[in-house]
């Protein structure tokens, strides 16, 4: 075995054993300053973020001003260019929707996804919308149901990093625990 | 010479190809075989009948072709005709109404594309005049806007697609009524219509790669 070897296989031991932990069960999503729903990771465009970083609770709170004293983790993404995403109300005037409150369902082809817990602090790129259906579920509770298309090039580092919270916000999403998140 | 008679004979052979191809494309208006359908006494788009619960169907009356044409007139009565009679406490839903209870402002919403689509159909299929579109509500679960996911459907042509409850499911729950031998041979037209449809949107992919 080569030298180099022998010192690397330590510290990437030290690495997985030390490095935050991603897989917490408490985790937030930020677009520059401001918390954004997790299932927002659906619908925003690779090429138009600057960057996605990640910080535990603490650190976010020190280096970046915000309130995550207690949380596990933080992803921040920063978008200097936000005009190519739209609120909530404004996808639902763009959709002739009234603003009625209703629930909000995601899919991409699960039927028994769970609902966003806070619609409103959902942002969207249009181009990643497929369609806004409204579904009658029974006499008295209708939901509004979206697909998303995945357009992403995982290709590109952001794309990657995208798709991977994807998955990460997507496996806390079957966690009851992560279920009943609620915006502070 | 030879050269261009090898020319000449690909450009025609290309020529026939193209025309062809858009008279396949062309066919699907000439699927639009519907007969009309006339509910209480007043025209409806015919895809009002598969949207209607038929617990609330009173009578219904079957026009052949020939005897359509005599009564409607040449050109209404072509795919015949189907006059249906509702019972007197049918709750039925307007287009405008439909619009308004599945939270969409109707005054915004535009005139645009609209279709029908069941859970059983392989395509969804177009409303003739959608404003003249009536329904029961306990046939309809959802409605919405597209703005992708369809083939000629874009973010500048959106389309409106209401969704039927299954009739399969629907034949389920219901208990058997005296009109039912025609009513499936009408819906039967509508299903035939809708995988022609398909049939020929996938002719089409397959045909321009």
């Amino acid at each position: 075995m080569k030298k180099s070897c022998l010192f690397k296989l330590p510290c990437v031991f030290a690495l997985l054993f030390f490095s935050p932990d991603v897989f917490a069960q408490n985790a937030r999503l930020y677009m520059n300053k401001q918390e954004i729903a997790p299932q927002s990771v659906h619908f925003l465009e690779a090429a138009t973020i600057d960057s996605i970083n990640f910080y535990s609770g603490a650190e976010a709170h020190e280096k970046l001003n915000l309130q995550t004293q207690g949380v596990d983790s933080v992803f921040v993404i920063f978008k200097k260019d936000l005009s190519d995403v739209v609120s909530y109300y404004q996808l639902l005037d763009l959709f002739h929707l009234d603003k009625r409150a209703r629930k909000l369902q995601l899919h991409w082809g699960s039927p028994n996804h769970p609902y966003v817990n806070d619609p409103q602090s959902m942002v969207f790129n249009m181009k990643f919308v497929r369609d806004v259906t409204v579904i009658k579920q029974n006499a008295n509770t209708d939901c509004v149901s979206m697909w998303w298309l995945g357009r992403n090039p995982y290709y590109t580092n952001a794309g990657k990093m995208l798709t991977w919270l994807q998955g990460y916000f997507e496996n806390l999403g079957n966690n009851p625990y992560y279920r009943n998140f609620k915006r502070k | 010479m030879k050269k261009t008679i090898t020319i000449f004979f690909s450009l025609l052979i290309s020529a026939i190809v193209v025309k062809a191809q858009s008279a396949l494309f062309n066919r699907i208006d000439s699927l639009d075989r519907r007969p009309l359908v006339i509910i209480n006494g007043k025209t409806v788009d015919p895809l009002s009948f598969l949207a209607l619960d038929e617990q609330d169907f009173q009578d219904v009356k079957v026009f052949t072709r020939e005897e359509a044409m005599k009564i409607f007139g040449d050109s209404r009565g072509r795919f015949g005709a189907v006059k249906v009679t509702l019972v007197k406490n049918a709750k039925i839903f307007t287009w405008a109404e439909l619009v308004k209870r599945f939270y969409f402002i109707p005054s915004q919403v535009p005139r645009i594309n609209a279709r029908l689509n069941y859970l059983d159909f392989v395509d969804p299929l177009q409303f003739n005049d959608s404003q003249s579109f009536i329904t029961s509500l306990s046939t309809v679960t959802g409605m919405g806007i597209y703005m992708w996911g369809y083939p000629d459907c874009l973010p500048d042509n959106p389309m409106i697609l209401v969704y039927l409850k299954s009739n399969i499911l629907y034949k389920k729950d219901k208990t058997p009524g005296p009109f039912d031998k025609e009513i499936e041979a009408i819906k039967q037209n509508f299903y035939n219509e809708s995988s022609k449809r398909q049939e020929i949107r996938s002719a089409k992919t397959t045909i321009r790669g």
